[in-house]
Order: structure tokens, then sequence, then C-alpha cells
């Protein structure tokens, strides 16, 4: 015996079509808000990376400058 | 007289109708003519590879087109599956954007977090300033 079809009913089908439409455009502004915050994050990590070498570069500094005035080559 | 009657009334009036009339035609035109003597059907070539070229230029069959969308006002109906189905992708839908909204205290934390560590950055660095300007007063009376 084939099972009768049975169906629900929907009021406002405009509103609900109307609100599922606004919710994809508010998905993709959200995912381009997303792409723009992964670009600062990889600008980001640049600069990061760029204030790593620099405090490298700084530390070896100190350590040159610790070492002669430590060990100074003639003292007075 | 029931109702049936006219029913059986209109079977008998139709078999007495009587008979369609015939075309009026010759007698020589109800004949076939004879064929030549020498007239040998000649039989169509049966190209195989014709059928498979065939079956191999068929398209592709195309994806179904989704369903149009309805444009009317009013309610409308859809079946228990379909309402069962959407429903639960307006819960899992819920579900993602209070995952979500968790993600983005989390960022909002790890953000908060990031500029505490850049102004204790900030005034480390403006006091190794001070002390390297002192330094350089110092050694180099300037």
């Amino acid at each position: 015996m084939p099972e009768t079809p049975v169906f629900v009913k929907l009021d406002e089908y405009k509103d609900v079509t109307d609100i599922v439409n606004l919710a994809r455009e508010k998905v993709q502004q959200a995912k381009a808000v997303l792409n723009r915050i992964q670009q600062l994050k990889s600008q980001e990590d640049a600069e990061f990376e760029a204030w790593h070498n620099e405090l490298s570069e700084i530390e070896g500094k100190i350590e040159e400058i610790d070492k002669r005035l430590m060990v100074p080559e003639y003292e007075g | 007289m029931g109702i049936f009657d006219v029913f059986g009334k209109k079977k008998q009036e139709s078999l007495t109708l009587p008979p369609p009339p015939m075309p009026e035609m010759d007698e020589h035109q109800m004949e076939l003519p004879e064929p030549p003597h020498d007239f040998e059907p000649a039989p169509e070539p049966v190209e195989e590879h014709v059928i498979e070229e065939r079956h191999e230029e068929l398209p592709a069959p195309e994806p179904m087109a989704p369903r149009a969308p309805r444009s009317h006002d009013g309610p409308i109906f859809v079946s228990v599956q379909d309402y069962q189905a959407i429903l639960n992708g307006v819960t899992a839908m819920k579900s993602k954007l209070s995952a979500t909204d968790e993600s983005f205290k989390k960022l909002h934390d790890i953000k908060a977090a990031q500029d505490k560590q850049l102004d204790a950055w900030r005034s480390t660095l403006e006091d190794v300033q001070r002390k390297l300007t002192y330094v350089d007063e110092v050694l180099f009376g300037r």
C-alpha cells in the first residue's frame, strides 16, 4: 500500500525566504571579513618575524658590547 | 423513464448509424503497379560503427536543476521529509553559530592578551631607550 504524502503548512513563506537570503548575504560578508582578518594576520606575522630578527640583532650587539666592556684590551 | 434509459437509447441510435461512405476510386488506382523484372531492392548498408559513434557523442546527463523558487507570498505546503530537513538545517546552523560565537570570544581574548603584551613591550622599549640614552651620555658625553 503506497504511503500517503503528508504536508506541513508553512505560513509567511516570503518572510522565511527573505531571512534565508539575508543569512546567505551575512555569511558572505562574514567570509569577506574573515579573509581580511587573515590578511591582517599575515601582515602581523611578517611584523613579528621582523621584530624577532631585530631583537636577535640587538642581542648580538649587546653581547659584543658586553664582551668589549668586560674584557678590555687595555686597562688604564 | 430512468437515467440509464438515456444511455440505452443512445446505444440503440449508434447501432443504427449508416456505414461511412467509401472514397470514390478507379480500379486501376487501387492496384499497385508491377515492379520491373530486373528490379532488385538493394539492402541498405548497416553501419554498425555509426551507432557506437552516436552513442559516444551523447551528451552527459545534466544534473538535476534546482527547484524553481516559489513566488507567492502566502503559506505553502512542504512534505514532512522536507520540513524535517529544514528543521535539522536550522538546528545545525544555530549550533554552528554558537560555535562561531565561542571562536569569536576566544579570538577576542587572544587579541586582548596580545594588546596587553604589546603595551608591556612598548614600556620595556621606552625603558631601554632611556637607559641607552644614559649610557650614551656617560660614554660619549652627549
